[in-house]
């Protein structure tokens, strides 16, 4: 049997016949996690875009080129966004919808579509062991922020019955695959600026 | 958010306290948040830790008034640890002299706090203060200077025994002196669950103070050779077990 001490419990014999100050521990404040103040969320809600439909692959490429330029992921997205919507103006990015054999809506991508929803058909008439399939784009759901109003409406026109008619999720996919793509054959450059904070410290002491 | 004084600290040495300083400095730092590592140990390590030779900054910011002249003069020992967002004030064995000056002088258990006040203007997050394992005054007005406090203590019994003095002398503070702050954790370190001293001190760790111990660091090689070429962990191997391990700490203080 081991005979290791507790060292929060065992006390020598003689220090057990002296008077046992009270609980330093009991007493003790430990600190609570701080609620987290959603102020600055409030205060630019109108900056914040929810997308349904985007393709997650480029969601996970924008997430890349964040950690890689340390610029936020919101600010990336709606540059390639911009840059997609500027492309599409100067006849640069060709987009033809077409019409949905599934919905009574237009799309853009009706190849791809139209393979998964034949692929889950002819696999869900199987009763065969198969592979997990991946949520469909529609399921995911995408978030950013630092979008100007005139961004977000200009997509949102776009997409709407008057312009292309379209899902929303669809048009921004096209977009971003179109800049990221242009991005990663260097035909597009993205130079991040130093933001400015107050923290002149060290411009006091020596570099 | 105000800027947040953060204390590494426990009487017992060789514990962990100046890699868990650094480590956390400058995961803090990674993260976006502008850091000041304030190195309160007379041996200067934190220094020498981040690739930067040990300095008598601490013992001017310790001994010096606020006035302009003075305010001026204690800045200019702030140093660029070289990482983005990561300043450094050095101390060396002048620090000692510093606290006996502290003491001689009687000054308050605030005079740390009142010392460093003129850093919370200066766009922080953090100020971090790596300690000495010792006390005799300056840890002591280090703890009370602090909003939060994190105990790390090596998984073995004397060290685990430490701990508990640490905890005394910041309740005595906080009854006595009106602390403020609270403790952030224990941080257990030198973690190795194959043995089975380091798992019954784990356990008794966590049989004592409950949620309040952090998740551990376990015993890594690379944490010594960190120090030796004077990279942090997240610059030598961001990848190994031990940058994960810091990472979840950083992670965790950034809730607090």
């Amino acid at each position: 049997m081991s005979n290791r001490r507790n060292p929060f419990e065992d006390k020598d014999p003689l220090e057990v016949l002296l008077p046992k100050p009270p609980d330093i521990y009991e007493s003790l404040r430990v600190a609570e996690p701080r609620r987290r103040n959603r102020n600055w969320e409030k205060e630019h809600q109108n900056q914040k875009v929810v997308y349904r439909g985007v393709d997650p692959k480029l969601v996970l490429r924008i997430k890349e080129i964040t950690k890689e330029i340390s610029v936020p992921e919101g600010e990336i997205a709606r540059f390639f966004l911009e840059y997609g919507l500027s492309a599409y103006g100067t006849g640069e990015l060709d987009l033809t919808p077409y019409p949905n054999p599934e919905r009574l809506r237009m799309t853009l991508f009706p190849s791809t579509n139209w393979i998964a929803s034949q692929k889950t058909k002819s696999s869900s008439a199987r009763k065969t062991r198969r592979k997990k399939i991946n949520p469909p784009f529609w399921k995911v759901i995408t978030t950013w922020r630092n979008f100007s109003p005139e961004v977000k409406s200009e997509i949102s026109d776009l997409a709407s019955e008057a312009g292309l008619g379209v899902p929303m999720g669809e048009l921004v996919t096209a977009l971003l695959h179109f800049s990221l793509n242009a991005y990663d054959r260097d035909l597009l450059k993205l130079e991040p600026v130093a933001e400015m904070n107050n923290h002149k410290l060290l411009e006091r002491g020596e570099i | 958010m105000p800027t947040k004084v953060i204390c590494i600290a426990n009487q017992k040495g060789g514990v962990g306290k100046t890699t868990t300083a650094v480590s956390l400095a400058h995961g803090l730092a990674l993260q976006s948040k502008q850091v000041l590592l304030l190195d309160l140990d007379p041996q200067g390590q934190s220094a020498t830790a981040l690739g930067r030779n040990p300095e008598p900054g601490i013992f001017y910011l310790l001994t010096m008034g606020t006035s302009a002249q003075e305010t001026t003069f204690v800045n200019s020992w702030v140093r660029s640890s070289g990482r983005e967002g990561l300043t450094l004030y050095p101390g060396d064995q002048q620090t000692m002299a510093a606290q006996t000056v502290l003491n001689a002088q009687n000054r308050p258990v605030s005079a740390i706090r009142n010392a460093i006040s003129r850093f919370f203007k200066e766009g922080l997050d953090y100020i971090i203060f790596d300690t000495a394992p010792s006390v005799g005054g300056i840890q002591e007005r280090a703890v009370w200077a602090s909003d939060l406090v994190i105990v790390p203590t090596a998984t073995e019994f004397l060290s685990a025994d430490g701990v508990s003095k640490v905890m005394q002398m910041m309740s005595i503070l906080q009854e006595k002196k009106n602390w403020k702050g609270a403790l952030l954790g224990v941080l257990p370190t030198f973690y190795d669950e194959q043995t089975r001293e380091s798992k019954a001190t784990m356990e008794s760790l966590e049989g004592r103070f409950g949620s309040s111990v952090l998740p551990p660091i376990h015993r890594a090689t690379i944490l010594r050779e960190c120090a030796a070429s004077g990279q942090t962990i997240f610059e030598t191997d961001p990848d190994s077990r031990a940058a994960d391990e810091y990472l979840t700490l950083t992670k965790r203080v950034l809730k607090f």
